[in-house]
């Protein structure tokens, strides 16, 4: 509780004290939903670099990963972001589901305490953000309640909110589906990886950033 | 020269206390967590999720109670031999549509008496394999190993 009155009380004084500097972007969601394929594309269109490596394996981002200084330019209009990938929050971590995809047993336990202490940290960060985009797979039911803590911890601390319903280029996509899930938020269907709808989240990007 | 003896200590982890094949489902009441603090609620649900329980409760925890219990849980996994985190599913009529009398009701008494108008599923991951949740209703699939 304190927390959330001391963040609250941070931003009303940053917003009335000074200028706005580097928005920290934070990215969040279960594992494998596209956070760090999102990231990868936005260092990439501005910075020509990518940001972190991605995987088939679930919990491939295990450490909190950032890129600062990623100027993004729209309409003549420039603003500075920290790009902050956080790893997937799960509520379940089982090292044999990691030997599924070929890892030894002694591997597998190491990856799995490596992703716990990865989710612990994402939620600890929480405080830390000044707008987040939430990565839904919009191939997956999007009733987890992994998106629905994360959706409702965010809104408890008044950070602004983008939901982004990833994977649209899959036939399973289902962004009504996600859209119908949570009616209260701004939702935009991407393809991180083909690029499929990029400028359009960029535009909703840019419309966030007023909230922050 | 008297050599030291070195006594290695055994790292006893706790097991997650679970008969097999045996499911236990434990009602409870929201009057069981309502003067509970968060680390106290916590405490309480982990508690009978690691003997290996489906805890169905009364109501749901504060949002900010949930990432706690999942973080709590995560500091568990590696922990307790067989405990691999948790599976959680509420379903609650937040998203009903109604009147603005009733949403202010409501709201009032969620502030009064906490959130009991909704149910709360949370079971051990080894226990639980997979819980299926849409507005209506949260399917249950039991873990098979």
């Amino acid at each position: 509780m304190i927390k959330i009155i001391r963040n609250f009380a941070r931003r009303i004084f940053a917003g009335v004290f000074k200028k706005r500097g580097e928005i920290k972007l934070g990215f969040y969601g279960s594992p494998n939903a596209g956070k760090t394929s999102l990231a990868n594309r936005i260092s990439q269109d501005w910075l020509g670099e990518d940001l972190g490596s991605v995987s088939r394996m679930p919990h491939e981002t295990r450490e909190i990963q950032i890129k600062e200084k990623v100027v993004l330019e729209r309409d003549g209009k420039k603003i500075e972001f920290k790009l902050i990938d956080t790893p997937g929050v799960a509520t379940r971590i089982d090292f044999e589901d990691f030997m599924k995809f070929g890892l030894k047993k002694k591997a597998a336990q190491e990856r799995a305490k490596e992703a716990t202490q990865g989710i612990i940290e994402s939620i600890k960060w929480l405080d830390d953000m000044d707008a987040v985009v939430v990565m839904i797979d919009s191939t997956v039911n999007p009733y987890s309640q992994v998106n629905i803590t994360i959706l409702g911890n965010l809104a408890a601390r008044n950070i602004p909110v983008l939901v982004v319903a990833n994977k649209i280029d899959l036939k399973k996509s289902d962004i009504k589906k996600v859209r119908g899930a949570f009616p209260e938020y701004e939702v935009v269907g991407i393809s991180a990886k083909g690029g499929d709808n990029i400028e359009e989240f960029y535009e909703e990007l840019f419309k966030l950033v007023k909230k922050v | 020269m008297v050599k030291k003896k070195v006594v290695k200590k055994k790292v006893v982890k706790k097991k997650l206390s679970k008969k097999k094949d045996d499911l236990t489902i434990h009602f409870m009441p929201y009057s069981e967590i309502a003067r509970e603090d968060t680390v106290g609620r916590i405490k309480k649900i982990l508690g009978i999720v690691l003997k290996g329980k489906i805890i169905i409760l009364q109501g749901k925890l504060k949002i900010e109670e949930e990432a706690k219990l999942i973080e709590n849980s995560m500091m568990l996994i590696g922990n307790v031999e067989g405990f691999a985190g948790i599976e959680i599913a509420s379903l609650s009529g937040e998203n009903e549509n109604r009147g603005m009398f009733e949403g202010v009701r409501r709201n009032i008494a969620k502030i009064l008496i906490g959130e009991q108008d909704a149910i709360t599923v949370i079971g051990p991951a080894s226990v639980v394999g997979e819980m299926k949740k849409d507005p209506k209703k949260v399917e249950l699939m039991l873990a098979r190993k």
